[in-house]
C-alpha cells in the first residue's frame, strides 16, 4: 500500500541545497576576507536569518488568517520547519561560528539554539504521538471532552455494578472505582501507549473463575469500561503533551524576536 | 422566475409551508390513477398521497431539483418550460474543481486520475433525432425555448422520484391546478403491489428514459437506433429490496443487468467470508463475466438499497457484441478488472474491509468525504477552526466521528450522490448545481424547518441559531459542509498543517482502496 | 472493544475557540514586546550598554559605558582618531600606509579609506588583543601567502643606493684578521638590545688604521686668494690650528698648501669646502640646507606630543564654545561641508578631552625612541648651525676661469678625504654606513645569530666583496626556508607594520 502522505523529499532537498550553498559561500568568503558580522557577507547572512525568522513567525498568523491566498498551511509548516533550520544556520554563519562575547550575544545564541532544538523536538513529538495513538489506541476523543467522557464512564460502571453480587461489588470497590476516579495523566504513555494496562487488567482475569456464569458478562463489560478509561488517560496525556509543547517553543521564539529587533535597532542606531 | 420564488420565501417564509393534505381514504380509490387497487394497498399508500393545490403561475417542480413525488393532474393545466441548456453539453464543473484543488486533495486527485467523463448524466433527458428534447419524467417533448402544456389526467415526475434524477424541466401551473402528489414510498408500494401501475410506469420509462439510460452507458454508445428500439421492448425492469441477493456466486447465469438506481454490492467468497470487491451504481452494469466466460456467476451481487435494474437476456448481449465489436472489448476489460479485484481482495483482505466499511457506514454515497489520517493528525483542530472562520464562527463539523483503522470520519457532510436532504426541503434552499459536487444550503432561503436535519442519516446537518439579516429576527438555520463554496479548496484541507485532512470521493472504488493506506 | 458513542456534536465555542487557546501566543507576544520595550527604554534613557555585543578590550575599559565616545549615531565612522590621533596626523589612514610603501602620490590619491575597525574590531572581550590583525586584511590588497612574497627590493636591485663611501670588505677583513681582532664584530657592534648594530663610526672604528698618526699633506697648486687661511677666519677653532697650515708661495702665485696634523672632519677643510661650494653652486647648497632643515622639522614633528597635564577644563570649555559658535555660523551650507566636517571632528576631540581627561595619543614616541630622536635632533641642529656658520655670506658671480680655479682648490684640499669619501660636486656626500637597510620591514638579528652563529650563513660571500654597494643580503627565499606556515612565524605583521612609525603623513 502506497503511503498517501508524501515524505516531501523536495523540501528536504531544497533545504540541503540552500544550506550547502550558504556554508560554501561562508567558507569561500571567510577564507578570502576576515569574517565580520556587521558588514558585507556577514551582514547579508544576518539579514537573511532575520527575514526567514520573520516569515517563520508569520506561520501561527497564517493559521488564523484564512483569507490569505498564500499557500496551504502544509506548505507554510514545511517552510516553518526547514526555513527555521536554515535561519539557525544563517545565525551561526552571521556570527562566524564564534562564541559570543557579550551578554546580548549569549542570550541571542542560547535562544536561537533553544528555539531550534525545541522546534525539532516538536517535529518529533508531532510525528511520534499521532503514530502512537493511531496504532495503539482504539478510542479517539477530543481533549476537551475527555473529562466528560470519563464522568460518563464512571456513571456507567457504577450503574453496571449496582445490584451485582457482593464479590463483584467488593472487587469493584477495591480495584475499579479508584482506577476510574479521575484523569491519571502519565508521561509513560509517551514510550508505551499501553503501559500499565496488563497490570491494571490482571485482577479481572484472576477474578473471572470465581464468578458465576451470569456475572461474567458484567465483569467483561466492566473490564472494557476500564480499558476505555485507560485509553482515555493515554489520549489525554499525549494530547496534552502536544498542547503543552507550544509553551516550550513559542514564548522563547517571541523573546528571541524581541531581542533580534533590539539587536537590529542597536545596529541601525550606530550606523 | 425561480428568483421570485426565493424573494417570496424570504419575505413570507410561512406561506411556503406545503399546502398539501391527505385525501380521505374513500376518495382515494376514485382517483383514476388508483382505480382497481385493493383496500390494503390503498391503506398503505394513504399517508403518502397528498392533495396539492397550486395557484396560477406557481412552480410545481423546478428544473434541476430533486423531487420525492410524482404528480397526477386532477384539474387545470400545467406548463413545461426548459430554462437551462441540456446538461449533455455542459462541461462538468466538478472536474474543474478537482483541478483547481490540486492533487493534494484526494477528491481532486481521484477525479484527475479517473480522467473521467462523468458516468452519469445529471438530468434525465435525451436529444431525439428531430432536435426536440425528450423529457424523461414529463410526458412531453420540447424544443429549446418553447413550452409544452400538460392537461388533466397526465402523470409527471415519477421517474425523477423513483430514480433520483434531478427534474428535467420546470413545471408551473398555467391555471389553478389540483394535483395528486404521490410520494416516493407510495410509488414504491405501487410498483410492487399494483401490476397495472408498474406496467404504466415501466412503459413510460421504456419509452422516455431507457434510451437515454442506455445511451449514457458507454457500452451502448455505438449501437444503432433500431437495436436500441428493439431493446426498449425486450428488456425486463426489475427491483430489489435492501439487502436482497440479486445473484449468488456459483449459481447459473444467463442475464446481464444495468443499474437504474440504488447501489449493488459485488462480493467474492474467500473461505467463509464474503469480501466486498466493489459496488455498482446508476449507470454501471454486471453479469457480463458469467456470459463471456460461460461460467456460473463468479461474484455474488446484492442490493444495498432499493435497487432498480434493467435486465437484458443473454441473447441480447450476444447480439450487442456481434453488432458493436468495441463493446465486446469493453466488457472483457471490465471482466478482467473485476477478476483482478477478486484476486487482490483475496490476497489482501484489507481493501475489502475498506469497502465493507464504506458499504456499512453509508460512505459509498459520499462524493467528497472528509477523512482525517489519525496517524499524522496532531489534534490541533485547525481544520475545525478553519471551517468556523470560513462560516462565520460556526464550524460545519467537529473532529469527532467514527474511526476506521487510522482514519477518522468526522461529522462533515459526505456530499451524497443522491442527497436525501434535498428531498422535502420546502423552500428549495438545498441545491446542488448541475455537474458539481457540493450540496449547499442557501441561508437566505432556509427557514430552519429541520426536515433535512432529520433526514440526513449521518447527522451531518445541524440547525444552528441564526440572526436573519432580512427578517431581523432569530431563526434556526440548517448548516452543513458546503466544501467552502468559492474557495480554491475546502478550508479544512487547505489549513491542515500536516496534510492529514483529505477529501475522498467514494465513487471510484479501485482508486479509493489504492489511496487509503493502512497504518498498523 | 466498544467505541465511545458519538452523538451529534455540540458545536460549542468552548471547543472550537476555547478561552485559553491563544494564551501561549498572546503571552509570548506580550513577553517579546515587554522585553523589547524594556531594552529600548533602557537604551534610550542612557543604559546604552544593554546593546553591547561584548565587552571592550582592556585598554578601552575607561570608555566601556560611553558608547557615543566611539560610535557616532547616524554616522558610519568609529571615532578612533579622536583619542589615537588627536593632532590629526592622519598617519593611521590607509593613504599614509600607501605613501609609506610607495612614495607615489598618484597611488596615494587612489588609496581607499579603510575604517580602523575593519582591522581592529573591538567588543571581543576584555582579554582580546586589538593589535592582532587578521592576515586576510593585508591580503585584500597584497598577495595571499608567504610563498608569493615578492623579492626584497634591495636584493632585487643587487646594490645599495647612495652608500656614500668607498669600502672594500675583502681588504678590511684581511686587515682585521691580521690584527687578531674579532671578525665582523670589531666594526659591527651590536646595539644594547642586540637586535641590530650600532652605526659605524670613524672615531671608533676607522680610526684604528686611518688618520691615526699626525700626518702632513701638501696639496696640488691652487689659485691665489681662493682658500681662506685660518688666521683670516678668526673663529675659536681657527686660531688653534693656524700654525698647522701654510701657503707655499712663489711670487703672488700660490703653489700649494702644506697642512700638518690633518684630522677627520677637519674644520678648516670643511670651512673652505662649503665656502667654495657656496661660490660655485649656491642653489645646490641651499637645497642641502633645506634637507637639513626639513630633517629637523621631521624630528620635531615626531617628538611632538600632547601636553602631559592636559589642558585646563576652562580652556577646553572655551575651545568647545568657540568651535560650536563657528559651526553655528557655518550653518548647513552644502558648499562648505568639508570645513564643517573638520570643525565637527575638532569639536568631538575637545569633547573627548573634557570627558576623558588628557589624551595620550599613540603619536607620542615611546621613551626609548624619544631618546634616540632627541639625539638625532641635536645632531641635525648642530649640522645646521655648522652650515650657517661655515657657509654664510654672499655668492659672487664668477667667470668660468674663476669657477674652475675654485673647483680645483676644493679638490686639492680634500685629496686625503677622497680616499674613502664620494663627492657630489665640491661637497662630500653624507655617509649612511651600516644603518638598517630594510625600509619596510623590521629585522631582529638576535634570534638569527643565535641559531646560525656565523654572519656569512646569511651574508654569503661578504669576505669577497670589494665594493661598498654590494648587498650580500639573502633573498626572500632564504627567509621562507624558515618563515613559512607550520615552521616559524610567517604572518605579515611579524615583519611589517601597516602604520608608518616615523614618517609623517601627509609628507612635510
Amino acid at each position: 500500500m502506497q503511503v498517501l502522505r508524501p515524505k516531501r523529499p523536495r523540501w528536504l532537498i531544497a533545504f540541503a541545497v540552500a544550506a550547502a550553498v550558504c556554508l560554501a559561500a561562508y567558507l569561500a568568503l571567510s577564507a578570502w576576507r576576515p569574517w565580520v558580522p556587521g558588514a558585507g557577507a556577514g551582514l547579508v547572512f544576518g539579514i537573511l536569518a532575520s527575514l526567514i525568522f520573520l516569515i517563520d513567525l508569520l506561520y501561527p498568523l497564517r493559521r488564523r488568517l484564512l483569507g490569505w491566498p498564500f499557500g496551504t498551511a502544509q506548505r507554510w509548516l514545511q517552510f516553518h520547519i526547514y526555513g527555521g533550520l536554515l535561519a539557525a544556520l544563517c545565525v551561526g554563519i552571521h556570527a562566524g561560528f564564534r562564541w559570543p562575547s557579550g551578554t546580548m550575544g549569549w542570550f541571542l545564541e542560547i535562544l536561537t539554539v533553544w528555539v531550534t532544538l525545541s522546534g525539532l523536538a516538536g517535529v518529533w513529538l508531532q510525528k511520534w504521538i499521532p503514530a502512537l495513538t493511531a496504532g495503539g489506541l482504539q478510542v479517539e476523543a477530543l481533549l476537551e471532552r475527555i473529562p466528560k467522557h470519563l464522568a460518563d464512564l464512571q456513571k456507567e460502571s457504577e450503574a453496571l455494578v449496582a445490584g451485582s453480587s457482593e464479590m463483584l461489588e467488593r472487587f469493584y470497590g477495591e480495584n475499579v472505582r479508584p482506577a476510574m476516579a479521575g484523569i491519571a495523566p502519565s508521561l509513560g504513555y509517551l514510550i508505551d501507549v499501553r503501559s500499565e494496562r496488563d497490570r491494571r487488567l490482571g485482577p479481572f482475569n484472576r477474578l473471572a473463575p470465581f464468578l458465576g456464569a451470569e456475572e461474567r458478562p458484567r465483569l467483561d463489560d466492566l473490564k472494557s469500561l476500564l480499558t476505555e478509561k485507560l485509553e482515555l488517560d493515554a489520549q489525554y496525556s499525549l494530547q496534552r503533551i502536544l498542547r503543552l509543547w507550544t509553551w516550550v517553543h513559542v514564548p522563547p521564539s517571541a523573546l528571541l524576536f524581541g531581542l533580534m529587533l533590539f539587536h537590529i535597532f542597536a545596529g541601525l542606531y550606530y550606523t | 422566475m425561480a428568483v421570485d420564488e426565493r424573494q417570496l420565501a424570504r419575505a413570507f417564509p410561512n406561506s411556503l409551508e406545503r399546502p398539501e393534505k391527505t385525501f380521505p381514504l374513500e376518495e382515494l380509490g376514485k382517483i383514476p390513477v388508483f382505480e382497481g387497487l385493493s383496500e390494503t394497498v390503498l391503506k398503505k399508500i394513504h399517508p403518502y398521497v397528498l392533495d396539492a393545490q397550486y395557484e396560477d403561475g406557481q412552480v410545481i417542480l423546478r428544473e434541476g431539483d430533486f423531487s420525492d413525488a410524482a404528480y397526477y393532474i386532477l384539474s387545470g393545466v400545467v406548463e413545461i418550460q426548459l430554462t437551462q441548456l441540456p446538461a449533455l453539453q455542459k462541461v462538468p464543473s466538478a472536474q474543474k474543481r478537482g483541478e483547481r484543488a490540486g492533487p493534494q486533495t484526494m477528491a481532486g486527485r481521484a477525479e484527475e486520475l479517473a480522467g473521467m467523463p462523468r458516468r452519469e448524466r445529471a438530468v434525465g433527458r435525451a436529444m431525439a433525432e428531430s432536435g426536440t428534447i425528450i423529457l424523461s419524467d414529463i410526458p412531453a417533448e420540447l424544443k429549446r425555448g418553447t413550452r409544452a402544456i400538460l392537461d388533466r389526467g397526465e402523470l409527471f415526475g415519477e421517474i425523477s422520484a423513483l430514480s433520483r434524477y434531478p427534474v428535467s424541466a420546470t413545471v408551473r401551473a398555467a391555471s389553478a391546478v389540483a394535483c395528486v402528489m404521490i410520494r416516493t414510498p407510495a410509488l414504491r408500494i405501487l410498483q410492487r403491489s399494483a401490476p397495472k401501475f408498474k406496467e404504466f410506469v415501466d412503459r413510460r420509462y421504456r419509452i422516455r428514459s431507457l434510451a437515454t439510460h442506455l445511451r449514457s452507458v458507454g457500452l451502448f454508445a455505438g449501437c444503432s437506433d433500431e437495436f436500441l428500439r428493439g431493446l426498449q421492448e425486450r428488456v425486463e425492469l426489475v427491483s430489489f429490496e435492501p439487502g436482497e441477493l440479486i445473484a449468488e456466486e456459483g449459481a447459473p447465469a444467463d442475464a446481464f443487468f444495468l443499474v437504474r438506481g440504488g447501489y449493488v454490492k459485488v462480493a467474492a467468497r474467500s473461505g467463509a467470508a464474503d469480501l466486498a470487491l466493489t459496488y455498482l451504481r446508476k449507470g454501471d452494469y454486471f453479469g457480463e463475466a458469467a456470459i463471456l466466460l460461460d461460467e456460473p456467476w463468479p461474484f455474488s451481487f446484492s442490493a444495498i438499497e432499493s435497487v432498480e435494474l434493467v435486465k437484458l437476456s443473454r441473447a441480447d448481449l450476444e447480439e450487442l457484441m456481434r453488432l458493436v465489436p468495441d463493446s465486446q472489448r469493453e466488457l472483457w476489460e471490465v471482466t478482467i478488472a473485476r477478476l483482478k479485484q477478486r484476486g487482490a481482495a483475496i490476497r489482501n483482505p484489507t481493501d475489502s474491509e475498506y469497502l465493507q466499511m464504506a458499504v456499512d457506514t453509508g460512505l459509498i454515497h459520499g462524493e467528497s468525504v472528509l477523512l482525517i489520517d489519525l496517524s499524522t493528525c496532531t489534534r490541533c483542530d485547525d481544520c475545525v477552526r478553519a471551517c468556523a472562520d470560513t462560516h462565520g464562527g460556526t464550524p460545519r463539523f467537529i473532529r469527532e466521528g467514527f474511526k476506521f483503522r487510522n482514519w477518522l470520519v468526522p461529522t462533515s457532510c459526505y456530499q451524497c450522490t443522491d442527497p436525501v436532504c434535498m428531498i422535502g426541503c420546502p423552500t428549495g434552499a438545498i441545491t446542488r448545481p448541475i455537474g458539481t459536487t457540493e450540496v449547499s444550503i442557501d441561508p437566505m432561503t432556509c427557514i430552519g424547518c429541520g426536515n433535512c436535519v432529520r433526514r440526513c442519516p449521518w447527522g451531518n446537518i445541524v440547525n444552528v441559531p441564526y440572526s436573519h439579516p432580512v427578517l431581523k429576527k432569530d431563526i434556526a438555520l440548517a448548516t452543513k459542509c458546503d466544501l467552502c463554496l468559492g474557495r480554491k479548496a475546502p478550508a479544512c484541507v487547505q489549513m491542515c498543517p500536516h496534510g492529514s485532512a483529505i477529501r475522498v470521493s467514494f465513487k471510484d472504488v479501485g482508486l479509493l482502496t489504492s489511496m487509503l493506506p493502512v497504518v498498523s | 472493544m466498544r467505541l465511545i458513542p458519538f452523538g451529534t456534536p455540540s458545536k460549542s465555542k468552548e471547543y472550537v475557540f476555547p478561552a485559553g487557546r491563544l494564551k501561549p501566543y498572546l503571552l509570548s507576544v506580550a513577553a517579546g514586546a515587554v522585553l523589547l520595550a524594556v531594552l529600548v527604554a533602557a537604551f534610550t534613557t542612557g543604559a546604552k550598554t544593554v546593546a553591547t555585543p561584548g565587552a571592550l578590550a582592556s585598554p578601552h575599559a575607561p570608555v566601556e559605558k560611553r558608547c557615543a565616545t566611539c560610535h557616532a549615531p547616524g554616522a558610519t565612522e568609529v571615532r578612533c582618531e579622536y583619542c589615537h590621533d588627536p593632532f590629526g596626523t592622519s598617519r593611521f589612514e590607509n593613504a599614509g600606509h600607501v605613501w609609506f610603501g610607495t612614495k607615489n602620490p598618484q597611488l596615494v590619491a587612489k588609496a581607499k579609506d579603510i575604517e580602523c575597525a575593519q582591522c581592529h574590531s573591538d567588543h571581543h572581550g576584555l582579554e582580546f588583543s586589538m593589535r592582532r590583525v587578521d592576515e586576510r586584511q593585508c591580503a585584500s590588497c597584497h598577495f595571499r601567502s608567504m610563498a608569493k612574497h615578492p623579492q626584497i627590493a634591495l636584493v632585487k636591485a643587487g646594490k645599495m643606493l647612495d652608500e656614500g663611501i668607498h669600502f672594500n670588505h675583502k681588504r678590511h677583513m684581511v686587515e682585521v684578521q691580521k690584527k687578531n681582532l674579532e671578525m665582523c664584530l670589531y666594526c659591527h657592534e651590536p646595539t644594547g638590545d642586540r637586535k641590530g648594530f650600532e652605526a659605524i663610526s670613524f672615531d671608533r672604528h676607522c680610526v684604528l688604521c686611518h688618520l691615526n698618526t699626525p700626518e702632513t699633506r701638501k696639496t696640488e697648486p691652487v689659485a691665489p686668494a681662493v682658500l681662506i687661511l685660518p688666521r683670516a677666519i678668526g673663529a675659536s677653532w681657527s686660531d688653534a690650528i693656524a700654525a698647522n697650515i701654510q701657503e707655499i708661495k712663489r711670487g703672488e702665485v700660490v703653489r700649494s698648501v702644506v697642512y700638518q696634523n690633518v684630522t677627520h672632519r677637519d674644520p678648516w677643510i670643511l670651512y673652505n669646502l662649503w665656502n667654495l661650494s657656496r661660490e660655485v653652486d649656491p642653489t645646490g647648497l641651499a637645497a642641502k640646507r633645506q634637507v637639513l632643515a626639513s630633517r629637523i622639522d621631521d624630528l620635531n614633528f615626531q617628538l611632538r606630543q600632547p601636553p602631559t597635564g592636559g589642558l585646563a577644563p576652562a580652556v577646553l570649555k572655551t575651545q568647545q564654545d568657540g568651535i560650536a559658535a563657528q559651526l553655528k555660523q557655518l550653518g548647513n551650507d552644502p558648499g562648505r561641508l568639508a570645513e564643517r566636517r573638520r570643525l565637527e571632528k575638532a569639536l568631538a576631540r575637545v569633547r573627548v578631552q573634557i570627558e576623558l581627561g588628557p589624551l595620550r595619543g599613540m603619536t607620542a614616541p615611546r621613551p626609548q625612541d624619544r631618546r634616540e630622536l632627541l639625539g638625532r635632533l641635536a645632531d641635525a641642529k648642530a649640522a645646521l648651525d655648522d652650515f650657517d656658520n661655515y657657509a654664510a655670506g654672499p655668492s659672487p658671480t664668477l667667470t668660468e676661469d674663476e669657477r674652475q680655479a675654485r673647483l680645483a682648490a676644493a679638490a686639492a684640499i680634500t685629496a686625503p678625504c677622497a680616499k674613502c669619501h664620494i663627492f657630489n660636486g665640491p661637497l662630500i656626500k653624507s655617509v649612511r654606513a651600516a644603518m638598517p637597510v630594510l625600509d619596510h620591514a623590521r629585522f631582529n638579528h638576535l634570534p638569527h645569530v643565535q641559531q646560525l652563529q656565523k654572519c656569512q650563513a646569511c651574508h654569503t660571500g661578504i669576505e669577497q666583496s670589494a665594493k661598498a654597494e654590494d648587498v650580500n643580503l639573502p633573498g626572500i627565499a632564504n627567509c621562507q626556508s624558515c618563515h613559512r606556515p607550520g615552521k616559524s612565524k610567517a604572518d605579515c605583521a611579524f615583519c611589517h607594520r601597516y602604520h608608518p612609525q616615523r614618517e609623517p603623513w601627509p609628507p612635510i
